[in-house]
């Protein structure tokens, strides 16, 4: 739990942290069809943190033809689509990791959901085992688990790949990626799990509850 | 309401018949084959036919099993066939099958000496050549009371196998492995494998199986059930082909177990050589859980007392059965600190759990014997090859992590040899995966009827 990693004593597989980087292309309007179909039964959903291994996650939502938020050009959606564009940083492989969503029901359903709006013209064919379409004919998401993540990757940035541990940067923040990387990763406790945090952290329960609430630390910082 | 008529019985019941036979089949001529399916199927007034899970008025001389590879079901519904087959059945039922496993051998750990490579070298094909690949199609399991059954159905089985006018056989023998049960002192049958240990013990609990005798849960047996779809394949809650229906898939592994190795290992550590192995294993040589008797094995203990049993929590650090043992990492149970294993609403174990339907193979070891090969030969079960078998082999035996917060370790009994730490203690033999249709499946495939 507390080892020092080196050359010698490397971070294990299981231990790594990746990033993924989704440009997932959509209909027009897709944005108000997901809306319609959220989930708001008030049901809670099942606390699959330590299994996805997720830390943060952000989505960014494209409209056809939206302007940069910022003075430079950013994320663009593809003429007649929109754009949906999820960050996160997650433990271990890529596929346990989406495994872990697919094997849920209720979060499985809210993936067949995304695949619905999904817009593949022009870059995969209907018929192919990885469309959105065929994966939505034969049971969905949690049926076609493989078939999943082969459409995930086709539209991830992020290299599966490129760990937190498996840099040779020596710990030193590069900006250049190593050769052959499209770039550059670092994280600030690599080897920190998600589920080491929920299993060791003191009081981890108190300060992280799940569901998530908008919980009170203070006092329980003050006390440290 | 299950059709006990339309399953192969090894899915619902282990048959616990002394003997077993595996035949691998190649097939040479498909119409001969599809005619071989069509005597089998019961019914068909043929000398041997499988064996349904219909309940046994009296226990059968002999029973049948038979099990198709993805090369194997090509050839018997042709390139059109597979292709309609695999459009009307969702990936998870279908990829993993489709490929096969030597192809997904890197996926549970088959690698080093266990590789595809070096599978089939090994073991005890009773044929003078055996097999130069995984290029194997059919998979007919015998099981009989006695050695001259065996011997006697065996014949009866090869001789319904069709001849063309030349008459070359439509399917010839490329692999077959017999198993054996081990003796106990007093001669009569153990459930003992070559490691010592009793095996055979706490087979899932399927729910729902409807007075099937197999299904029932014993007295005092309060294991939360599996669903039946778990292990058999059906529609609409399965996105499959009607050739599924009530299906299941197996995988089929020949396994060579490293009995010298692993007594020396047990007989080093400098501590009472039962309790290394019991730790390894999280049951004593005779069962006893180490959760709830981890001092010494319970004298003659109870189904219920072997099969009873949760993690948590009175275990919940694991100082009485190691996180790494054996039967936790294979079934953790209520342990829902296990990744993989959370609660919604009951811990996902139960929908990762295998039928194993294995037995030992080659002679007791002892000093005249120690050389020659033994091990553990059988189908393990499941609807879902990627979610429990495949799941089970690579994240929870063969990868770290197994527990959230917890160093990262091994199955110390069967990981891989590139994974773990200590010795290797079982290697890989031979590995297929095959598909056990139901009856009216097979009735398809004889008939070429999709």
């Amino acid at each position: 739990m507390s080892a020092t990693h080196d050359a010698a004593n490397p971070i294990p597989p299981e231990k790594r942290q990746h990033m993924l980087l989704f440009f997932l292309p959509l209909r027009n309007g897709a944005l108000t069809q997901l809306a319609e179909v959220r989930d708001d039964s008030g049901s809670t959903p099942p606390d699959l943190r330590a299994s996805t291994g997720v830390h943060f996650a952000m989505f960014h939502y494209v409209p056809e033809g939206a302007p940069s938020f910022l003075p430079v050009p950013t994320f663009q959606s593809a003429p007649g689509k929109d754009l949906l564009v999820a960050l996160s940083l997650y433990d271990a492989d890529f596929v346990p990791y989406i495994s872990a969503f697919t094997s849920e029901p209720s979060i499985a359903k809210q993936l067949d959901d995304l695949l619905m709006v999904m817009d593949e013209t022009g870059i995969v064919a209907d018929d192919d085992p990885t469309s959105a379409v065929s994966i939505l004919r034969k049971g969905g998401a949690a049926q076609n688990n493989e078939q999943f993540i082969e459409l995930l990757m086709r539209y991830n940035f992020g290299d599966p790949t490129l760990s937190s541990g498996s840099g040779s940067s020596g710990g030193v923040l590069d900006l250049i990626p190593e050769a052959g990387r499209r770039y550059a990763f670092h994280a600030v406790f690599p080897g920190l799990t998600v589920g080491d945090v929920i299993a060791n952290y003191p009081n981890a329960s108190k300060l992280w509850p799940w569901p998530p609430v908008a919980a009170d630390a203070t006092a329980e910082l003050a006390a440290r | 309401m299950l059709n006990l008529a339309d399953i192969q019985g090894i899915i619902l019941r282990g048959y616990n018949y002394p003997q077993v036979r595996f035949f691998l089949f190649r097939i040479d001529d498909s119409a001969g084959a599809r005619e071989l399916c069509r005597q089998l199927l019961p019914g068909s007034g043929a000398p041997l036919t499988l064996t349904t899970a219909q309940p046994w008025q009296e226990k059968p001389l002999c029973c049948l099993t038979l099990g198709v590879t993805s090369r194997g079901l090509k050839k018997l519904i042709g390139e059109k066939g597979y292709r309609a087959f695999d459009d009307a059945t969702a990936g998870d039922f279908f990829t993993p099958f489709d490929a096969g496993a030597e192809k997904r051998a890197g996926l549970v750990g088959d690698t080093g000496a266990s590789a595809p490579i070096n599978w089939w070298k090994n073991g005890g094909s009773r044929l003078p050549d055996p097999p130069a690949s995984s290029d194997l199609d059919l998979l007919i399991a015998l099981y009989t009371q006695n050695p001259m059954d065996r011997e006697r159905f065996s014949e009866v089985l090869l001789g319904m196998i069709p001849r063309s006018a030349g008459g070359r056989p439509a399917v010839v023998a490329a692999f077959v492995q017999d198993s054996d049960v081990l003796a106990n002192p007093d001669g009569g049958p153990s459930r003992r494998i070559h490691f010592g240990y009793a095996d055979g013990i706490s087979q899932p609990r399927l729910q729902d199986s409807e007075g099937h005798d197999v299904g029932e849960p014993k007295p005092g047996d309060d294991r939360p059930g599996v669903p039946v779809s778990g292990f058999l394949m059906n529609r609409p809650e399965a996105f499959i082909h009607p050739l599924l229906e009530n299906g299941c898939y197996a995988a089929f592994r020949l396994l060579y177990q490293d009995v010298a190795a692993f007594n020396t290992y047990i007989n080093s550590q400098g501590i009472d050589p039962h309790l290394v192995a019991a730790k390894m294993c999280g049951r004593w040589f005779n069962g006893t859980p180490l959760v709830t008797a981890p001092d010494k094995p319970l004298e003659n203990p109870s189904d219920h007392q072997l099969e009873s049993f949760q993690y948590l929590p009175a275990d919940a650090g694991g100082r009485r059965c190691p996180f790494s043992s054996h039967i936790r990492r294979t079934n953790p149970r209520d342990d829902t600190f296990v990744k993989g294993n959370e609660s919604y609403p009951a811990p996902v174990s139960q929908m990762r759990r295998i039928v194993r339907r294995a037995g030992p193979y080659g002679p007791e070891y002892s000093a005249s014997t120690a050389g020659e090969q033994r091990g553990l030969v059988g189908l393990f079960l499941s609807a879902k090859l990627r979610d429990q078998f495949e799941f089970v082999m690579q994240t929870w035996i063969g990868q770290g992590g197994f527990r959230n917060g917890q160093p990262t370790e091994v199955d110390p009994l069967f990981a891989p040899d590139t994974l773990g730490s200590m010795h290797c203690f079982v290697r890989t033999d031979g590995a297929l995966y095959v598909l056990l249709p139901g009856i009216d499946g097979l009735r398809r495939i004889a008939e070429g009827r999709l």
